[in-house]
């Protein structure tokens, strides 16, 4: 009976709501009463440094952990209570967990084999999902005689070949290197469309999260930060937290002079002050942080450029490949990040020792109340 | 000068090992050279008669089938003790966990022969179960609870459990948790996870405490003759006996020569199931 359970919603993926659910261990709060819903079929990465609550999250999807609080709803029934192995859950884990006595064939093939299939549909199915992660050319192979991409893909096949509800990568890539990783990032993303799977993601490689997620939810100390898609998260982080941990940026302390509605004037420690429009309100007077990616700002030759809203020395240049970043000593409390542009660089237009003006459109800015703050209470 | 003085120290340092080993190869070399020969010392002709002999004497092979049923019946026991316990020294995080590390161990730190008086005072004939039987009104008058095949198992599984749990337990906990958390995931519940997956991936660790277990039982000498009280000869007594009150150094070596190619045997057809049952 279970069988047909599993069985029957299999295509296409479906919903899973996480409401209230929390967890402690030993006394300690690893997961804090979050609240996610996923949409049939979508990628929803967790991203966050270790210790944050990301793996337990997912090991309660999952089975392996049962939440002290919270429901867990998948495809419209609460499985608070359902074992692992009813979920019709399919999981890939960091170290793959292959069963290293079994081959390729007899590994993929585990989950059917349970379920009782008869050997022809195993056989069929086994074959279907090698093609499928280009490993048909090796049934007979034991895991001991794999490479790690070789291993990840038997991983993937064996929780694919099941047809799962759900889909959880516990951070699937992290053991590859980087080339192989960027190849398996394009090719999981194509094989969870092709299969139309619910897949989660858990991941503290915010690159990996911002390639492959329709959603992406940011945890911090067992708690959700920021729920978005890949380019709010990244332009609009909801905080500092958020702002530092997704890619670079600068948060250039400053204080607020003046509030009326949106219109925020801001005066930096060093004496230079703008006017900042900003959707969120902001208290007065309180210290805000500036966030600014360091590709938004732009590098102007005149210093005195009244519309320029910093000025500075370039201190370094760092060559980082494909793009290359300036420290402008500004005045402030650390140096400002600025991404050059290529043309800037062909022209060596920026060198060491440059005095420059520093300027960025309003659109790609935010104000953040800084945190430690005690007017930061008043903000909302 | 570096490489001469490195050169000097691997010397230094191997020479013990070959020493040892040429005195072991020594020494099972002139077993073997003395079961071929008529007497000695004395007629040192070459001959087979001690291996004819050997097979002709109800009272040898007697002896050579309880050496070997007595090798099995204390592995499988072993076996059979030792895997719950490695497994929940492994896998259970409890707080009696070091307790049963240290009951487990307990047996390794007090010599066989106290050991073994001891298993004479708990099963005599005037011994701790008689007594406690007898004063319970069970029993009239005391049970032979010495003198048998099962009294030397218990014996001997007593002083080799250990080996056979510390065997387990290493290969255990090197099986990774997530593993285990797959095998559910893909559907099968905890017993047959068990048999499909722990099982068959610890069974190195089963196959290395057998023959330990198993080499140190059909050796063992002590506790047969002592628990056994005569009535289990195994081939360590025989060729005691041969060696050191018969005084035929021939037919004792060819004794202990069968006995060594015995084990062999019997270990290679043990490690070569094993690996047939781990591969599928």
């Amino acid at each position: 009976m279970q069988r047909l359970d599993i069985e029957a919603p299999a295509a296409g993926g479906v919903a899973v709501e996480i409401d209230g659910v929390g967890k402690r261990y030993q006394g300690v709060e690893a997961v804090r009463a979050i609240s996610l819903s996923i949409a049939p079929g979508e990628f929803v990465s967790l991203l966050g440094p270790s210790g944050c609550g990301k793996t337990t999250t997912l090991r309660m999807i999952a089975g392996l952990e049962v939440p002290d609080s919270g429901t867990i709803n998948i495809g419209g029934t609460v499985v608070n209570s359902t074992p692992p192995w009813s979920r019709g859950i399919g999981m890939v884990f960091q170290s793959y967990a292959l069963f290293p006595h079994m081959t390729v064939f007899e590994n993929i093939a585990f989950g059917l084999k349970m379920r009782g299939e008869p050997a022809q549909n195993i056989k069929t199915a086994v074959n279907d999902v090698m093609e499928l992660v280009h490993l048909s050319e090796l049934p007979d192979r034991l895991p001991s005689q794999l490479s790690g991409g070789q291993r990840q893909r038997v991983a993937l096949a064996r929780a694919l070949v099941i047809k799962p509800r759900v889909l959880l990568l516990d951070e699937p890539l992290g053991a590859l290197d980087r080339k192989l990783r960027e190849q398996m990032q394009v090719e999981l993303k194509l094989i969870q469309r092709q299969a139309g799977v619910t897949t989660v993601l858990v991941t503290h490689d915010q690159e990996e999260a911002l390639t492959l997620s329709d959603r992406i939810v940011v945890m911090s100390s067992g708690q959700i930060v920021q729920i978005g898609s890949p380019s709010d998260i990244y332009s609009r982080p909801a905080n500092q937290f958020v702002a530092d941990f997704v890619g670079m940026s600068n948060l250039m302390r400053a204080r607020t002079a003046l509030v009326e509605g949106n219109r925020v004037s801001v005066r930096f420690p060093n004496g230079r002050s703008y006017i900042a429009q900003n959707d969120v309100s902001v208290a007065h007077p309180c210290d805000v942080d500036v966030f600014v990616r360091p590709e938004s700002i732009k590098l102007v030759r005149r210093p005195d450029a009244s519309s320029a809203k910093l000025s500075g020395t370039v201190e370094h240049i760092v060559y980082a490949g494909a793009s290359t970043y300036a420290h402008v000593s500004a005045g402030l409390e650390k140096p400002v990040l600025v991404c050059l542009n290529q043309k800037q660089l062909d022209a060596s237009a920026v060198g060491i020792g440059d005095h420059l003006s520093l300027d960025w459109d309003e659109a790609d800015s935010l104000l953040m109340p800084a945190l430690v703050d005690k007017c930061a209470r008043r903000t909302s | 000068m570096r490489t001469v003085r490195s050169k000097l120290l691997i010397s230094a340092l191997l020479a013990p090992a070959v020493l040892i080993s040429l005195v072991m190869i020594a020494a099972i070399a002139t077993t073997l050279g003395i079961s071929f020969l008529r007497q000695f010392p004395g007629d040192l002709r070459l001959t087979l008669a001690n291996y004819a002999a050997f097979l002709s004497q109800p009272f040898l092979l007697k002896a050579a089938y309880h050496t070997m049923a007595l090798g099995l019946v204390v592995t499988a026991v072993c076996v059979i003790l030792g895997y719950p316990v490695a497994w929940f020294l492994v896998k259970r995080d409890t707080r009696f966990r070091n307790a049963v590390f240290l009951i487990v161990l307990a047996p390794l730190l007090v010599s066989i022969v106290v050991r073994t008086v001891g298993w004479i005072i708990i099963l005599g004939n005037e011994g701790l179960v008689n007594a406690i039987l007898i004063s319970l009104g069970m029993i009239d008058s005391s049970l032979q609870l010495m003198r048998s095949f099962w009294t030397v198992v218990v014996g001997l599984v007593h002083v080799l459990l250990p080996f056979m749990i510390l065997s387990i337990s290493s290969v255990l906990s090197k099986i990774d948790d997530d593993v285990t958390e797959a095998a559910m995931l893909l559907g099968a519940r905890p017993l047959t996870t068990f048999l499909k997956i722990t099982l068959p991936m610890s069974m190195q660790g089963v196959a290395a405490g057998s023959i330990i277990v198993f080499a140190l039982t059909i050796g063992a000498y002590l506790t047969p003759i002592w628990l056994g009280r005569g009535n289990v000869n195994v081939l360590a007594i025989s060729i005691q006996e041969q060696a050191l009150i018969s005084v035929e150094w021939p037919a004792a070596a060819a004794s202990a020569v069968l006995l060594t190619i015995m084990a062999l045997a019997f270990m290679a057809i043990f490690l070569a199931s094993i690996r047939r049952m781990t591969r599928r």
